[in-house]
């Protein structure tokens, strides 16, 4: 007895393996914003339970047109590929053979996206299959010795015996670690992943007035100079990317599509010149969440046409929560009501708050005049409507 | 009836040996890469093997990094072996844990990088 249960405390010590990294775990969709084709959209990948199975693919509106996708989902294991055309509002169903790493590509006209993800397929533990086994052989044990008259103290003891072993596992198995599920990366070791580094530059290289461009962002390992390809899907985006100007008329709040290892891109037009302020939030595997800042030029002249809603004034306390209230009904959107962006004049201070129900509490840290702009999705659109808040 | 309750610890035993040798990885770790020009094979631990597939690549270089740690080694030009298949000249690895390895394939096909990340048990 003493030998079998030191076999599964060996077996336990084996089986045990460190938590999971951030990873699309199947049974749960995997939702990422995009900024694609003049729209705003959010991708949803529904799992398999099974492979081969079926991923389901469909993409929500939020803002623009909403341009139809073309995907190609491409395993990167063994490179077989299967392609699909997705509209806003449908839903494009994708054959998948095997749990592992794939890659999703969605275009829109000459834009591109390759979404990296992971299918996960649950597996059961090792050690359910040891209490059924016990409870199985117990039963046989038993019916078999009641059936032959041969129920004896032996058979007894046999039986008591794998039902002790079945029972044991059962108290124990809230303790057990759960097994990794097939297609799982290797699991990091929980130390942790240096910095980001990123390189942001537009082509051209200076983005003109009215005209489109792309805003590029190279994230580098902080420590390694390699590519980053290991972000993980937070707040429903690989990253997302607050660009305004250094008078605040400019705001927008995208969601850049991954075009390489390392390589994020988004389309961008400004109708006013001058200097642009970049905060790119992102988040690595096993790391905490990062805001990179940068800056840009645009050139040439204002473009008139559009005026910008204006700024609403409000009053604020230094170091004390201030509360803005949601005064429509909002749509969810990444995930939250609402979002609440705070810049200060200068642009060296940035932060973003979600509404809890209808209204966003943030504290300002310094007194000064900050920018603010509160946005939240309704059925038609994504609202943005800019504050201006001195803070003494 | 002794001798059946031994029989049946020795049962219980066998299929808990079965898995605990089933489960173990016996030291060295296996990774499939697909790029639109070469497939590969990677075996690690404590040396690197890759097996080369779809086309034939005329040099195959490694470089190896662990996040985790913040380091990374230096390039190293894997030697065919054999058809297809590559092998770095010695022990690579200087600490256990989970090692990416980016492998930057040229051949007539193409140039291609593929990256895997893999348990490196020493």
């Amino acid at each position: 007895m003493k030998r079998l249960l030191s076999l599964v405390v060996v077996l336990l010590v084996i089986l045990a393996a460190p938590a999971s990294a951030h990873t699309v775990m199947a049974g749960s969709d995997m939702r990422f914003a995009q900024s694609i084709g003049g729209s705003e959209l959010t991708v949803v990948i529904k799992a398999t339970k099974r492979v081969p199975g079926t991923l389901a693919i469909s993409a929500e509106r939020y803002d623009g047109p909403g341009v139809p996708l073309a995907l190609e989902l491409r395993s990167a294991e063994d490179g077989s590929t299967v392609r699909g055309d997705l509209s806003v509002g449908g839903t494009a169903r994708l054959r998948v053979t095997r749990a592992g790493p794939y890659e999703l590509t969605l275009r829109a006209g000459d834009e591109i996206s390759v979404v990296p993800f992971r299918v996960l397929v649950a597996r059961g533990a090792a050690w359910e299959l040891l209490i059924y086994g016990g409870l199985f052989v117990a039963a046989v044990l038993l019916v078999g010795g009641l059936l032959t008259g041969r129920l004896g103290r032996g058979l007894t003891f046999a039986a008591a015996l794998a039902v002790g072993m079945a029972a044991t596992l059962v108290v124990a198995e809230p303790y057990l670690p759960q097994p990794q599920p097939d297609g799982a990366a290797p699991t990091a070791d929980g130390l942790g992943r240096p910095y980001v580094q990123a390189r942001v530059t537009t082509t051209p290289p200076q983005p003109i007035a009215g005209r489109d461009f792309t805003l590029r962002l190279q994230l580098v390992d902080g420590s390694t100079g390699r590519p980053v390809d290991d972000l993980v899907v937070h707040h429903e985006a690989l990253a997302h990317v607050v660009v305004t100007s250094q008078d605040a008329r400019y705001f927008r709040h995208v969601h850049p599509r991954r075009v390489a290892p390392g390589l994020l891109e988004v389309r961008l037009r400004a109708d006013i010149a001058g200097r642009m302020l970049v905060w790119a939030e992102l988040e690595r595997v096993d790391s905490g969440g990062q805001l990179v800042p940068a800056t840009f030029e645009v050139s040439g002249r204002e473009v008139s046409g559009q005026t910008p809603t204006p700024a609403t004034n409000l009053t604020a306390v230094a170091g004390r929560p201030t509360t803005i209230k949601l005064e429509e009904q909002t749509r969810p959107w990444l995930g939250m009501p609402g979002h609440l962006i705070v810049r200060d004049a200068a642009g060296s201070f940035l932060g973003h708050v979600h509404a809890t129900g209808r209204q966003f509490t943030f504290t300002f840290p310094e007194p000064g005049r900050y920018h603010a702009w509160v946005q939240y999705a309704t059925s038609e659109d994504i609202v943005t409507r800019p504050y201006l808040v001195n803070v003494s | 009836m002794k001798y059946r309750v031994i029989a049946f610890v020795a049962l219980v035993a066998a299929v808990i040996a079965f898995f605990v040798i089933n489960r173990s990885t016996g030291g060295t770790a296996t990774a499939t890469a697909a790029g639109h020009h070469y497939t590969v094979t990677v075996t690690a631990g404590p040396t690197v093997e890759v097996t080369v597939g779809t086309n034939q690549a005329t040099s195959v270089v490694l470089t190896a990094a662990m996040p985790s740690m913040g380091h990374a080694l230096p390039e190293a030009a894997l030697t065919r072996v054999g058809p297809g298949v590559y092998r770095a000249a010695e022990d690579l690895f200087p600490m256990a844990g989970i090692w990416e390895l980016t492998l930057r394939l040229t051949g007539e096909a193409g140039d291609e990088t593929l990256t895997v990340a893999l348990p490196i048990i020493n």
